[in-house]
Formats: structure tokens, sequence, C-alpha cells
């Protein structure tokens, strides 16, 4: 990983990065993770899209300097993280960064992730855990998760027919083709958002990337707990995908021609 | 077809049962409170047309119950009050498959609201703060 330059086409001078947060009621971790960002050794702006908290998660974020979205009520993680996509797209941001407020993701991973997109390999690049979870000794999923996560990742891997490990993190990287996407179709199901993502981006041409990344173990937060809770989960992640697989195309996205 | 037609005059069609009125009478009442509804702009136009539909349906039978007994016996076949629960049933769910359609069109447009309005606050704070900084600066020296 190199620290300090990193090379873009644009020249380091244009170049600047999003940092999307998506944030339900996380006041107490939110000015942490946005100081966690001090350090990313490229020119970034921190977005905070408080999903309707009720608790003090704007007025800390923006006390931390970062930009807040304040959606008027709770609409779910992917509406945070669509309108976050619709403020990278007004504000002509080259890529964007998902970055959880729950102290998960690390500032230190970010470089390898964007090296991605910056050296135009990928629309989209999704820090895998279990990609590095062979030098890991921190991170363990537990059983149910594994067993969900494998059987999202085999059937992500025949839609896409290529190999996805982590097909639920939420630590990714997108460039412009896949911010203006995003701010256009941005999956909407409960906590599926981050694999029909994949599949929708999938489909429609885009290329999807995957590097490994370590991760804060989750310190406590919403989390599919139970063996059953979690296959249920799992179960209602893959009916939404085949659901995605039998919807018709974006007919914005074929008449645009992209990528 | 016109040998059926003189075979069943209008009349042998409208047989009235006492079922057959209180049916009939429950179906002009559903289509008045349907009628109402619409007339006091409670009930949209496009949602009122299924409504409508299931009220003439209704009213139809009610007049004509004949038709009913003829549809259960020589066209499908069933037991005349399967018939006209299976009329009932599908209307209901032709319409609750339309709210079903028109709820997640309506979710769309609410997310849609909701993350343009946030936009626009956003630009809305960035634009006071700045013109609140022009402002001190206007007045400075």
């Amino acid at each position: 990983m190199t620290e300090g330059a990193i090379q873009t086409s644009a020249g380091p001078d244009h170049f600047r990065l999003l940092v999307i947060i998506p944030a339900y009621n996380e006041a107490s971790a939110i000015a942490q993770t946005i100081r966690s960002l001090d350090s990313l050794p490229v020119a970034h702006d921190v977005l905070v899209v408080s999903d309707g908290s009720t608790d003090a998660t704007s007025a800390i974020a923006r006390q931390a300097g970062a930009v807040v979205l304040d959606l008027p009520c709770n609409m779910g993680v992917g509406a945070a993280m669509q309108a976050g996509y619709q403020y990278a797209f007004r504000h002509d941001y080259p890529a964007a960064i998902q970055f959880d407020g729950d102290g998960q993701h690390r500032a230190d991973q970010v470089p390898a992730l964007l090296a991605p997109v910056l050296a135009d390999q990928a629309d989209l690049v999704v820090g895998s855990r279990a990609l590095a979870a062979i030098q890991q000794e921190d991170y363990r999923f537990s059983l149910d998760r594994r067993v969900g996560s494998r059987l999202l990742a085999g059937l992500l891997c025949v839609l896409l027919k290529r190999r996805i490990t982590d097909p639920t993190s939420g630590f990714r990287a997108s460039n412009r083709r896949a911010i203006s996407f995003f701010s256009r179709h941005y999956p909407q199901a409960w906590l599926g958002d981050t694999v029909e993502a994949m599949v929708e981006l999938g489909r429609h041409g885009y290329r999807i990337a995957e590097v490994p990344t370590r991760m804060a173990p989750r310190q406590g937060g919403r989390s599919a707990a139970g063996t059953i809770k979690g296959f249920m989960h799992t179960l209602r992640i893959i009916v939404a995908v085949l659901i995605d697989c039998i919807e018709r195309k974006f007919d914005d996205e074929i008449s645009r021609g992209e990528p | 077809m016109m040998q059926s037609a003189s075979a069943f005059p209008l009349a042998t069609w409208m047989v009235f049962s006492p079922q057959g009125l209180v049916f009939l009478a429950a179906a002009l009442a559903i289509t008045g409170v349907i009628v109402e509804l619409i007339r006091r702009r409670y009930l949209r136009e496009s949602y009122a047309m299924l409504w409508l539909a299931f009220a003439a349906v209704m009213i139809v039978l009610g007049l004509f119950p004949s038709l009913l007994f003829y549809l259960s016996d020589n066209v499908l076949h069933l037991y005349y009050l399967t018939t006209a629960g299976m009329i009932c049933f599908l209307f209901l769910l032709a319409i609750i498959l339309q709210y079903s359609v028109v709820l997640s069109r309506r979710a769309d447009e609410n997310r849609h609201m909701a993350q343009k309005m946030a936009l626009l606050e956003e630009r809305l704070e960035r634009l006071e703060d700045s013109a609140a900084a022009s402002d001190q600066k206007g007045k400075q020296p």
C-alpha cells in the first residue's frame, strides 16, 4: 500500500474523493469515524447522510467538519446511500467511498480500495473481509453469517460470472460511472442493498473488482444476529436478487450506452 | 344466439328470489357508497374504476340472477355461490394488486422527495453561510 502520493490521470490537484457515511443514530461513534478519515493521504470531503436520526448525529457530524444530508425520516440505508451518490454526482466527484459510521471500516484501508478505481480497472471496488481473512485473526464471521455469505457469494458468482467473496461488505469505492448509476438507481431492500447493488451494476455491464480489506470488529449496533434470523435474512436477499434478475433493465442505461 | 335469446326471454332471466333481492339491495347499497365517495372527492377516478366495475357486475348479477345460474351450470360447472364468491374474490385480488403497485410507486416518490429535500437543505445552509460571511465582510472595512 503506497501511503502518501496517489496518482490519478487528472493529477492530484484536481482529484477529490467523497467519503459517504450513512448514519442512523450513530452519535456515539460518528465523530471518531470522521476524525479517523483525517489521515487519508488523498484530498477528500466527508459526507454524512443521516437517515432520519433522532439523536445528535447530524449536529455532531457537522461540528466534526462533515457535510451533512438530513433525510426527513428513516428510509433505510439504501435511500441514504443513494442520497449520498446524488450529492457526489451533483458536485462532480470523480470517485466516492462508502464508509460505515460505526467504526467498522478503517481509513488506512482506503488507498488499497481506491487503487483499482484510480487505475480505471473497475467501476466498483468492494473491500472483501474474506480475501483478507487468511492473514487476519481479529475478524471472524459467525457461523450463520459465514454460511449466508457463502450462499450469496455463490449466487453472485453465477450471476456475475466472476469470483465474489464478500457480497455483504459495505466498504466500497465507486468511480464516476458507478456514482452516476447509483444516483439514479440504488436498490432499496432492507440490508440487502450491498448485494443487490453489485447485481444491478453487473447486469448493466459495469466492472466490479474485489480487494482484500481488514476491518475492525463490529462494536454492537444492528446486525442480523441469531442463526434463524440470519438465515431468513439471507433468504430474503436471495429472493430480492432473483427479483432483480427478472426486472427489465433500466431504459436510461440502454439509451446512454454506458459504460 | 337468436334462438337462445328467444328461448330465454328477458323476463325469465329476471326471476327474483328473496335471496336475489337481498343481493340486489346489497349491490345497490355498495354502488351508492362508491358513487357518494366519488362525488365527495374521497375516491379518485383512477382508484374508483375497479370499484365501479365491481359494483356494475354486482348490479347486473342482482338484476339477472339467472345469468349467474347459467354461468355456473353451463360455463364454469360450479355451484352458483362458488361462482359469486369467485367473482368477488377476483375483484378484491385485482384491487389489492392495484394498491400494491400504487404503494410501490408512492414509496419511490417519497424517497425521491426526501432525498431531494435533504440535498436542497444542505445547499440552502451553504448559501446562508456564505451570504452571512459576505455580509460580515461587507460591514467590517
